[in-house]
């Protein structure tokens, strides 16, 4: 199902907006569709909009007017329970933060977005074995995020995003903290998911990353370039 | 088992410290609750006790400095002692306009010596007069008591024989009487007969401390007033005409205790209130800063899709499982601390103290531990609604 974003405008001030801590941010009327199928990179310094770009499409952040379409509904028009639910079962989050559950092993925390959603166990964790594999983390399964290192934990957090075979991935900065390796392997698994027909959102200052993208947009003082 | 639950579980497990301390502080407060509770109760348990004991309106005993505390250390703090009076005093007091009844008793001390079982408090009543002792001691013996028939205090040691010696006599212990939480629980009953024999017999041995003769004297009457007259009047009447004595009117003595017991139990409720409000804060700055830690666990949990409610269920899951382990810990502790301290409340005290019966202790400890349970869940949960409608577009950002 489609998503996409029509005459979207967002304005707010103080810690909010980028680094300037007095600025108001402004994005004004931005009009985005995000396709199924193909890798979006969006790219632009810091505090130009990516995030909340990609924040509001993503059911985290209400526009103060425009709305947001997914299958030809206003996912806005939804309540915070319903929000939460098409979040849970549709999209795949990749936080700029690397935040995972501390109580959580590596294997908890990637799988526990399915176990929420009501899926079997014994496949959940049959796919989750694949994507630590896939991002050669596999051996990190039973450890507590306290004992991984920056690029660990980003991709468990990819792992997790992706457990669920979202039909829209939605990744900010997801090749911080990573080498050059770490980089290939998580962008190579976004754009085979982009094959496999998911939507993808990649939000990113990384010049690595254009390479992975099937439509580029660039962005400036909350708006698309 | 549900995510929720095994979520809520995890957290506890793996955060131990946290859950230690904000145990060991809701058990602090269920602890002294239960405690306060404890004590407060069973000192108004002795109150009423001692009410229902005291069937008297006036009560005359032989004057004298500290004769009065020396009357009430016997009645009410289990400490052995004596005084007489002429037993001339009985028709003098009868004659009063207004005395309905009057009985005497008689009082006696035995010691820790080898003519002596153990130092206890003798008290002798004449069958045929009283009506003070009579109506609650046939509850636990309905016989008449014959000469050399004791009926025991509940905290007097009775040997397996049921034969006690005083003064060299050899006292049958005939029954035992319920806890009344007063020193009357330390006291041994027996008729004038048998109390007049061991005085006899104290004096023979020469370890009596009085010479009176047994039969001219008496320890106290206690005075029914007739009704429509006034006792304060009677009290005033006693105290100007009969020589040699103090009257003063038994609820006299009951105000003194009641108003010791309310300063007692403030006291305690003071107390336990000042601890409870500091274990509160303790809580709640505990529980405050855990949440604020958390706040970027429960983003992440919104990100992938957990719903308000669901983050609720599992935050309420841990926080019963805590408030419920303090609330049991801490009524547990209490109620072991009370056990084992029962006996020490109650004799060491210095004021009627009357332990509930276990029923109720069982029923007053569940009750703690549910209120505890839910007061705590009631506290904390507003901080955790707080915390969890942080917009979630913030734990996105660096």
């Amino acid at each position: 199902m489609e998503l996409y974003l029509r005459d979207v405008c967002k304005t707010y001030k103080g810690r909010n907006a980028g680094h300037d801590s007095t600025a108001s941010f402004c994005m004004e009327n931005v009009n985005f569709n995000l396709l199924p199928g193909k890798v979006t990179l969006v790219t632009g310094c810091s505090g130009s909009g990516k995030s909340t770009l990609l924040s509001i499409l993503c059911g985290l952040l209400r526009p103060d007017s425009g709305k947001v379409f997914y299958g030809g509904d206003s996912i806005y028009d939804l309540d915070g329970h319903g929000l939460a639910l098409l979040r849970n079962a549709k999209f795949g989050i990749v936080p700029q933060k690397c935040l995972l559950m501390s109580s959580l092993t590596v294997r908890e925390n990637v799988m526990l977005p399915a176990l929420y959603a009501g899926k079997n166990e014994k496949k959940v964790a049959d796919k989750c074995g694949d994507l630590l594999s896939c991002l050669d983390i596999g051996s990190l399964s039973g450890r507590y995020p306290g004992e991984l290192s920056g690029g660990e934990m980003r991709r468990v957090c990819i792992a997790r995003a992706m457990i669920n075979e979202p039909e829209y991935i939605f990744a900010d900065e997801p090749t911080n903290d990573l080498d050059e390796n770490g980089k290939k392997r998580v962008l190579s698994l976004l754009r085979e998911s982009a094959w496999l027909g998911a939507g993808v959102l990649i939000v990113s200052h990384d010049p690595y990353a254009v390479s992975y993208a099937d439509i580029k947009y660039g962005m400036n003082g909350g708006r698309l370039l | 088992m549900n995510v929720k639950l095994k979520l809520a579980l995890a957290s506890l497990k793996h955060n131990t410290a946290r859950t230690f301390y904000l145990t060991v502080l809701i058990s602090v407060i269920c602890f002294s609750v239960f405690v306060g509770e404890t004590v407060t109760s069973g000192l108004c348990g002795g109150m009423e006790s001692l009410k229902k004991r005291l069937g008297a309106d006036i009560i005359v005993i032989p004057s004298g400095k500290n004769r009065q505390q020396n009357f009430e250390g016997i009645l009410l703090g289990g400490k052995p002692g004596f005084f007489y009076m002429p037993n001339s005093v009985l028709a003098e007091i009868s004659r009063i306009d207004g005395v309905e009844m009057v009985t005497a008793q008689f009082y006696l001390a035995s010691l820790t010596a080898d003519c002596c079982s153990t130092e206890l408090q003798i008290m002798g009543f004449d069958p045929d007069s009283d009506f003070i002792v009579m109506p609650w001691l046939t509850k636990s013996y309905a016989k008449k008591l014959q000469p050399g028939e004791v009926i025991a205090g509940s905290d007097v040691f009775v040997p397996k024989t049921g034969i006690i010696k005083i003064y060299n006599q050899d006292i049958k212990v005939v029954g035992s009487m319920d806890k009344t939480g007063t020193g009357l629980d330390f006291t041994v009953f027996g008729n004038t007969d048998t109390v007049k024999l061991m005085l006899r017999s104290a004096q023979k041995l020469g370890v009596s401390a009085t010479d009176a003769d047994p039969d001219r004297v008496v320890s106290s009457v206690m005075i029914k007033v007739r009704d429509g007259f006034d006792k304060s009047d009677i009290v005033n009447t006693i105290n100007r005409t009969v020589a040699g004595v103090q009257a003063f009117e038994n609820r006299d003595m009951v105000i003194s205790f009641t108003s010791r017991l309310n300063h007692m139990t403030l006291m305690i409720k003071s107390l336990v209130a000042f601890i409870c409000v500091l274990a509160m804060i303790m809580v709640i700055f505990v529980f405050s800063v855990m949440l604020n830690e958390r706040k970027n666990e429960f983003g992440v949990l919104k990100i992938m899709g957990f719903t308000v409610r669901s983050l609720l269920a599992v935050v309420f899951c841990e926080l019963v499982f805590i408030c419920a382990a303090g609330s049991l810990t801490g009524v547990v502790m209490a109620a072991v601390w009370s056990l084992s301290f029962k006996s020490f409340l109650e004799s060491e005290l210095g004021v009627p103290f009357l332990f509930d019966g276990y029923e109720s202790f069982l029923l007053h400890a569940g009750v703690t531990a549910a209120a505890g349970t839910v007061l705590s869940l009631l506290l904390l949960l507003p901080f955790v609604l707080k915390v969890l409608s942080v917009p979630t577009d913030a734990v996105m950002r660096e």
